[in-house]
């Protein structure tokens, strides 16, 4: 049975730094998912954004790709459903997520590491993930 | 064992160069002064009685050039320092496995990858769905390159046919290795008589 590690939000420093609000949103949007039970800091902390203030998005991570572009990556504890598939929704909500927020210029590619699986999910054969 | 032979590696490393830094600061101190005195050499090496530890290993040389029997206690002591050899080798030069088998990957969109631990999961969870498995055991290999090799071993009752529980296990398994760069190499074993068939 995987352990469970829920993100902690953001405090207000976090808010100011544009790769902390794009983990935290980006985040937020994975975790929304029905087939994501929580997300993951990973080894030793690979997976965290640390931002001013002490706030930590555990379980995202986020690099500079390029000008103004960032490289996302999630760590995720899922249920044990298909994880390409999963990985693609998950993908095209964070996209979303990005738009609405005005932050899809500044996403690049986004990495899905599935670090776990929540066993008491079940597993829906055949059916679609969301 | 890869993972204890680095730490054996580190371990040894560290105090090799913790036993430099102490011999060399100690020959650097003991250069200042010439003769046979003070801070000299000769004085440093009757410090560290080395004297006495030539006349002992120079016994045990002699000792082991005229013959005669094996001596036991030089045998082991060399083998174990050919086997400690080896360890510290493989730890030198081989890397831990990697942890993580890449199951897609694309530069735009980005790459998709799991865990060995939640794949097996999910292959042991698959597989056993399948007709006639009583048991999965799954054991994950990720690939140099992406992707990698599940090595399932089912059990299944004795009135059933191995092969037809090895195909129905591959077929259940084919959601996970369809369009991706994993493969799955199942096999097929008669259930303990503590097993329950299905």
């Amino acid at each position: 049975m995987a352990a469970s590690h829920p993100a902690p939000a953001p405090g207000p420093a976090a808010r100011e730094s544009p790769r902390v609000a794009l983990a935290a949103l980006a985040l937020r949007a994975a975790l929304a998912h029905p087939a994501v039970a929580g997300a993951d800091p990973g080894p030793r902390g690979i997976y965290v954004t640390a931002a001013t203030g002490g706030a930590r998005v555990a379980g995202a991570r986020v690099i500079a790709q390029g000008p103004a572009s960032y490289e996302l990556g999630l760590s995720l504890i899922t249920a044990p459903v298909p994880l390409r598939e999963l990985a693609t929704e998950i993908r095209a909500r964070v996209r979303r997520s990005a738009e609405a927020a005005g932050s899809a210029p500044r996403l690049g590619a986004i990495q899905v590491h599935i670090a776990d699986l929540d066993d008491g999910a079940g597993f829906p054969t055949g059916s679609r993930t969301s | 064992m890869i993972h204890l032979a680095r730490a054996l590696a580190r371990l040894v490393a560290l105090l090799l160069l913790i036993a430099l830094a102490t011999t060399g600061l100690a020959v650097a101190v003991f250069s200042i002064e010439g003769g046979r005195s003070g801070l000299s050499l000769p004085a440093l090496a009757r410090h560290l009685h080395l004297p006495e530890l030539r006349g002992t290993v120079g016994r045990f040389l002699a000792q082991l050039e005229r013959g005669g029997g094996i001596d036991l206690v030089p045998l082991l002591a060399g083998l174990g320092a050919v086997i400690l050899g080896v360890v510290l080798m493989i730890g030198v030069l081989r890397s831990p496995r990697d942890r993580t088998v890449v199951l897609d990957e694309d530069d735009d969109a980005g790459s998709t990858a799991a865990r060995r631990r939640p794949l097996a999961e999910l292959a042991g969870v698959l597989a056993g769905q399948a007709d006639g498995v009583t048991g999965a055991r799954v054991k994950v290999r990720p690939g140099r390159h992406g992707g990698g090799r599940l090595a399932v071993r089912v059990s299944h009752p004795p009135a059933r046919a191995g092969a037809e529980v090895k195909a129905a296990a591959t077929d259940a398994l084919s959601t996970l290795t369809e369009e991706t760069p994993l493969s799955a190499r199942v096999s097929a074993r008669r259930a303990g008589p503590g097993e329950r068939g299905r």
